[in-house]
């Protein structure tokens, strides 16, 4: 439906210069390093090349509460946090970290953030969560998920539903496609050279296009046909240029030409062929044949080669970094060209190596990711000037999603939902149900975080003055507050169910200041102090 | 202690009254009354603030309507459509017969530009184009939409009004409707509240199960809990910008007649008529005449890839009728002349016409501007026959955003500075304005 | 004689034209048609021989919309409000109607007897005319202005009943009316409410209509179609036909086939024996469908390469004619 008129007259280019500087291997860190040395090893490097002292180590009620949060996708229970605060077990960090990698919780939390990466901000693009909890449970690899999403092969969790939702709109798949798994967002190459890419050309975004321009959907299955003309497009002068498949890194990938006299009658008959299958598929059930050549099969080849899956490691490298540190190594994480430097090369290189030949293994990168001192780091800095945010001196306050923020909120607001009496199954349905209830609440109007989002007043209005949302916040804490003896016991509760930690002296006192002025209204008082805590901005942020 | 008003009035004594001693004055007009400038105990007061503020209000079209079934008709032409044309009060100028009312009108505030250039064809990132003055951010430098500029430039800096609203028809939050980010550098202050599908924001009254002294003392222990836990920690936008959206809510929630029609005179508000759109024009009145700087109203979805002409049969009489109200109140009003009322769409639609009757999306685009500022009655820039390109005066976004600001007094090559540093220009260097449609 | 066979159903030959073709009337007893386009062209086509002959007549300056052969004449109606007769010999313009309509004429109607012109417009009015005076006879007013929404309506089509006692007139809501011919009166109403589809929250306007209307033989029900919308700014959503008992109001049939096209002209065989349905626009290719209503299923579909806007038979109901965008089609049935 998208017209691709573009009148800017710029000269093609032909070379292309994404790959950035080639892995060098001898210059990296050994392989058989561990991710946290080596994230901390080139993280402190240019610290100290700028001369700047990271935080200190965060408490460990912030790194309980950071590690459920990014692992788990909740705040802790209160149980979960004294006990991990009173522990003194030192590999209680690492034991915290593998138990929550190996839960439920895990997997469908990351089904969700995988599930809102893949959709790149794309409201129509169809969601493979169904899929996504099933590949994260048994932890495939990155690159088997690439190509299942590809539609490799037909599957009951429908991992196609990637390519397969997005084909009413060829142009938005090509360019989620780029973005998503490679990093490079092409969308300005659709009508005239990238401004600051040189090498991004209407080449790569029309040969990038062309990987699915011979997908379609019958009976709901994605498939390919065997023929069809080539790609072709209109240039910004107007001439009409024929384009192959070309890969992002500028590797083209030949066809076989197609073995027929008479091409337009060939696509014309195959066309044919398709609409009598369809009409007939009630009663036959007969699918037209497999493409012998299939595109998408072809892209998943290319990209995965030897000489180009660098693209492909480091988008997703990056992606997970950006996610658990707030900041990627390149930023926009979609702008990942020659032309935008990492600001850690060697360890992009490093971790994108690793991942390669560790079989794309996405539960070891997070591993790793979370276990190094860096991401361990206090989020608060009391110097004067903080240092540059691509240092990672310090934690970064990262925004809770719609689901990290809605189930926290109504955990918190009902503390006896998750409890360790539960069983295994128990407990998923309650998680389940955390999640559906989080999703009705809180998913229209809690925004998905972005680079650089601006929280919007109507989040506040909301929260402040919605009925139905002001009846839901604290909704079983308070009466459970209320049969607390002691207003000590009252505020200490209250804190540590709503933000995961002990209050204050000055919290306590301010607490108590504001629940003494309503004794004539107490359960009031305490409704007001819940949501006052539910709504500070210690409880918006992963800090 | 008074201060002089931003704008200087005539320069008489008896209009050199600042805006805070309006305000001290008439502090609880916000509150009870039923909004707006008639509700100034004084008549002089309003007078004064009418002629000193300018404000600015976009109609956008989003979706991008088609400029051949609205300001540039092309009739009897392959690419024309089946509609027929009308002649305007302008001499030789004819629009679509869609716009009957408006055509009536334009000769009185308004200007016809038919040769803006969008350079894109893309809903998003047109909307990017025609809404940040055509640049997309790729160097790192987080650039606010003109109406965060506008807001910027216009604002009282005492206002207890919002500086920024949008109103859109659709509940679709798409990043082209709801802009997140709006305010880019500019800071949180500038990011539009928007409304979708709405009249008013939700959540501006005061919940029953609170007294007003608890609903404001509990927002102050959110603060104080909050600043607590914000030092060392507020380094970015984001952190402020929660602080911020929690201190606006009782600033909103004392304007919620602002946004409350059943305040307007039954006849007022049947000449706006009974659509949503219409509606929501009524309460950009109420706003702009209670003094936001900036008002967006957003009409969508204009996006007719399939039955383009039914959809515009449908839509651009609306368009006519709301547009021609809104116009004729804010000029009975004293309104219009400090008011730039602007419509254009992120982008125009094709002279092609496609196999479901629809027009698919085109770089080109036709753009009116309205009031503050402009010389009524031009018609500005041409595209050829068929309307397939731009034949004289094409107008690039950024010269659109020059003669915006020009309009209404503001200096296009200001400089504000970026989240990086740079000093950034209003406006993408050497855009000039089109003084052609200037007063 | 057994009625024609769609299963039998060929296409023997193609015309290009200019423009998209939206209106087609058949002279009896050959294969001489007349077309309309979105030019303001109307042009007369001796398809008989090898070589198509045609002509031009030039009167109208926006959407052909209607046409229709009464007696000596043809009768056009176009979205520039006129209706035209011509004389369908010598083709010179014999009467204009400036205005027949205050909005834009979307269909015209002959009653079978060739005596009664019928034609409707988006000023929601139907009206009958003298086929020979020219004469305004009856205006038809029933169908509301306005949308729920507010918005104006649009009044697609009409169709006279085969007995030529009843018109009935079909709008953008999805009502039907149905009026009695001899006194303008309106005699039944059926409402399809499938047919329209309002999108509040995304594009905020509405899309749909009955398109099209046919009478069984009887004249006892009657045939609509459209399309079942799902998104309003592509054509997308599920083609649409209705059939309904419209003394009792009752729908008898539902007819789904496909997806993605608007139906968009409707012709019973002569003798009831079946139904055809042609598509037009719409984000997927259209078929041509035939539709055996006792049998209450789909007899045959046939793939479009182009969107069919007009379509017609011949008397005894083995040619179909249709015309699209560009093309002129025939299509041949055997008995």
């Amino acid at each position: 439906m998208k017209s691709s008129v573009c009148l800017v007259s710029l000269m093609l280019a032909s070379s292309f210069l994404f790959a950035g500087a080639p892995l060098a291997a001898g210059e990296l860190l050994p392989a058989d390093r561990s991710i946290p040395e080596v994230i901390d090893h080139y993280l402190d490097l240019k610290l100290k090349h700028a001369g700047a002292v990271p935080a200190a180590q965060a408490d460990d009620a912030t790194l309980v509460r950071r590690l459920m949060l990014d692992l788990g996708g909740r705040i802790p229970t209160v149980r979960e946090a004294k006990a991990y605060v009173e522990s003194t077990d030192p590999q209680k960090r690492r034991q915290l970290a593998e138990r929550l990698l190996t839960s439920q919780e895990y997997v469908a939390h990351s089904a969700t953030e995988f599930d809102i990466m893949l959709r790149a901000g794309n409201d129509r693009a169809p969601s493979v969560r169904d899929y996504l909890l099933v590949a994260l449970k048994e932890n495939r690899p990155w690159d088997q998920m690439f190509r299942e999403m590809m539609g490799e092969k037909a599957d009951s969790t429908r991992p196609e539903n990637f390519v397969l939702g997005r084909l009413e709109d060829v142009d938005a798949l090509t360019r989620e496609v780029s973005s998503v798994f490679f990093g490079i967002n092409i969308s300005c190459a659709q009508c005239h050279r990238h401004p600051y890419v040189k090498s991004l050309t209407q080449d790569s975004y029309f040969g990038m296009r062309a990987f699915f321009s011979r997908s379609y959907e019958f009976q709901g299955q994605l498939l390919e046909k065997e023929f069809g003309i080539p790609a072709q497009y209109k240039s910004k002068n107007g001439a009409v240029r024929e384009v192959g498949l070309l890969f992002l890194t500028g590797a083209e990938v030949a066809q076989p030409s197609p073995n027929v006299p008479d091409l337009p009658k060939a696509i014309q008959e195959e066309n044919k062929r398709i609409e009598e299958l369809r009409k007939n598929f009630a009663k036959a059930k007969e699918l037209p044949p497999r493409a012998a050549f299939g595109f998408r099969a072809q892209l998943v080849d290319v990209a995965l080669r030897p000489e180009n899956r660098e693209l492909f490691a480091r988008s997703i490298v990056n992606r997970l970094w950006y996610r658990f540190y707030g900041h990627g190594l390149v930023m926009r994480v979609d702008q990942m060209h020659a032309q935008n430097a990492p600001s850690h090369a060697e360890l992009l290189d490093w971790l994108a190596r690793d991942l390669i030949s560790h079989s794309y293994d996405l539960r070891r990168l997070v591993r790793g990711l979370v276990d190094s001192r860096a991401y361990a780091r206090s989020s608060r800095w009391d110097g004067s000037r903080p240092p540059a945010v691509d240092l990672f001196a310090v934690a970064n306050l990262r925004p809770l999603t719609p689901m990290q923020y809605g189930t926290s909120q109504l955990l918190a607001s009902n503390p006896d939902l998750l409890t360790v009496e539960q069983s295994p199954e128990q407990l998923q349905a309650q998680s389940q149900r955390l999640e559906s209830e989080a999703q009705k609440w809180y998913g229209k109007f809690i925004e998905v975080p972005q680079e650089g989002m601006v929280i919007n007043v109507n989040e506040a209005l909301r929260l402040s003055n919605d009925a139905a949302m002001l009846k839901l916040l604290g909704e079983k804490l308070v009466p459970r507050l209320m049969k607390l003896e002691g207003r000590g016991q009252q505020i200490s509760t209250a804190v540590w169910t709503v933000l995961s930690r002990a209050p204050t002296e000055k919290e306590a006192e301010l607490l108590s200041a504001y629940i003494d002025k309503r004794q004539d209204r107490p359960q009031q008082a305490l409704q007001q102090m819940v949501w006052a805590l539910l709504n500070c901005s210690e409880f918006r942020f992963n800090h | 202690m008074p201060r002089t008003a931003r704008h200087q009035g005539c320069g008489s004594p008896e209009h050199a009254i600042s805006r805070r001693a309006f305000l001290g004055s008439a502090s609880g007009l916000l509150l009870g009354g039923s909004g707006g400038l008639n509700m100034l105990g004084s008549p002089l007061l309003a007078e004064q603030m009418k002629r000193d503020q300018k404000r600015a209000l976009l109609i956008f079209l989003s979706g991008g309507a088609s400029q051949f079934e609205t300001w540039d008709p092309k009739p009897g032409r392959h690419t024309g459509g089946p509609f027929q044309t009308i002649q305007t009060s302008i001499p030789g100028c004819h629009i679509c017969e869609l716009l009957p009312e408006i055509a009536t009108r334009v000769h009185r505030h308004t200007a016809i530009i038919r040769s803006v250039d969008a350079a894109n064809t893309d809903h998003d990132a047109g909307a990017r184009v025609v809404l940040r003055g055509a640049r997309l951010g790729n160097d790192g430098v987080k650039y606010p939409t003109l109406g965060a500029m506008l807001a910027r430039e216009l604002m009282q800096a005492d206002s207890r009004v919002p500086d920024h609203v949008a109103l859109y028809t659709a509940e679709v939050g798409l990043t082209i409707n709801a802009q997140p980010d709006a305010a880019g550098f500019l800071g949180s202050r500038y990011d539009p509240i928007n409304i979708l599908s709405r009249l008013a924001p939700e959540g501006t009254r005061l919940p029953e199960a609170l007294t007003d002294l608890d609903h404001q003392e509990r927002g102050q222990l959110r603060d104080l809990l909050s600043k607590e836990f914000l030092k060392g920690r507020e380094r970015d936008g984001t952190a402020a910008s929660h602080s911020a959206a929690y201190s606006r809510v009782r600033g909103l929630m004392s304007c919620e007649t602002l946004f409350d029609i059943s305040q307007e005179p039954d006849r007022v508000r049947a000449r706006y008529g009974p659509t949503l759109f219409g509606q929501q024009a009524l309460v950009a009145r109420r706003l702009l005449e209670a003094g936001v700087p900036f008002v967006r109203l957003n009409r969508g979805w204009w996006d007719s890839h399939g039955e383009n002409f039914d959809i515009h049969a449908e839509m651009v009489p609306e368009l006519d009728h709301v547009m021609s109200v809104l116009l004729d109140d804010l000029e009975e009003r004293g309104l219009l002349q400090n008011t730039l009322v602007m419509t254009f769409s992120e982008m125009g639609r094709t002279p092609d016409i496609n196999t479901m009757r629809g027009r698919d999306h085109f770089p080109r685009l036709s753009a009116t501007l309205t009031g503050c500022g402009i010389r009524p009655g031009v018609v500005y820039g041409k595209t050829n026959e068929n309307g397939t390109d731009i034949a004289e005066g094409r107008v690039t976004v950024p010269q659109l955003f020059a003669t915006i600001f020009k309009a209404l007094g503001i200096d296009h090559q200001k400089e504000y500075t970026a989240n990086d540093g740079r000093p950034i220009a209003l406006t993408n260097a050497g855009a000039r304005p089109v003084k052609e449609v200037l007063a | 004689m057994a009625a024609a066979d769609p299963n039998t159903i060929k296409q023997v030959k193609t015309l290009k034209m200019p423009g998209d073709l939206l209106s087609v009337a058949r002279v009896p007893g050959g294969d001489v048609l007349f077309v309309g386009n979105d030019w303001g062209k109307i042009y007369r086509v001796d398809w008989s021989g090898d070589k198509p002959e045609t002509k031009e007549l030039i009167g109208h300056t926006s959407y052909v919309s209607g046409l229709v052969l009464a007696g000596k004449h043809i009768v056009s109606g176009s979205w520039d409000r006129k209706l035209i007769w011509w004389d369908a010999e010598t083709h010179q313009q014999v009467r204009t109607v400036e205005n027949a309509h205050r909005k834009w004429i979307r269909h015209v109607a002959v009653a079978p007897d060739g005596k009664t012109v019928a034609s409707v417009g988006d000023d929601m009015v139907g009206r009958l005319w003298d086929a020979v005076a020219g004469k305004l006879l009856h205006e038809l007013q029933g169908h509301d202005e306005k949308t729920p929404q507010h918005f104006r309506s649009k009044l697609y089509t009409c169709v006279f009943s085969p007995d030529g006692q009843h018109l009935a007139t079909g709008d953008h809501l999805g009502r039907i009316l149905i009026w009695a011919v001899a006194t303008g009166k309106q005699v039944a109403a059926v409402e399809a409410p499938s047919f329209y589809h309002w999108d509040f929250g995304r594009n905020n306007h509405s899309a749909g209509g009955v398109r099209c209307l046919a009478f069984t033989a009887d004249g006892k029900r009657i045939a609509a179609g459209g399309i079942e919308n799902r998104d309003v700014a592509i054509i997308q959503g599920t083609p649409l036909v209705q059939v309904f008992d419209w003394q009792k109001g009752q729908k008898t049939h539902e007819f789904k086939v496909g997806k993605d096209y608007v139906f968009e002209s409707l012709r019973f065989q002569h003798e009831g024996a079946w139904l055809v349905g042609a598509g037009g626009g719409g984000a997927a290719a259209p078929k041509l469908v035939f539709f055996d209503l006792e049998q209450k299923k789909v007899v045959v579909e046939v793939a479009l390469t182009i969107p069919l806007h007009a379509m017609t038979l011949n008397e005894t109901s083995d040619v179909v004619y249709g015309a699209g965008r560009g093309y002129l089609v025939r299509w041949d049935l055997k008995r």
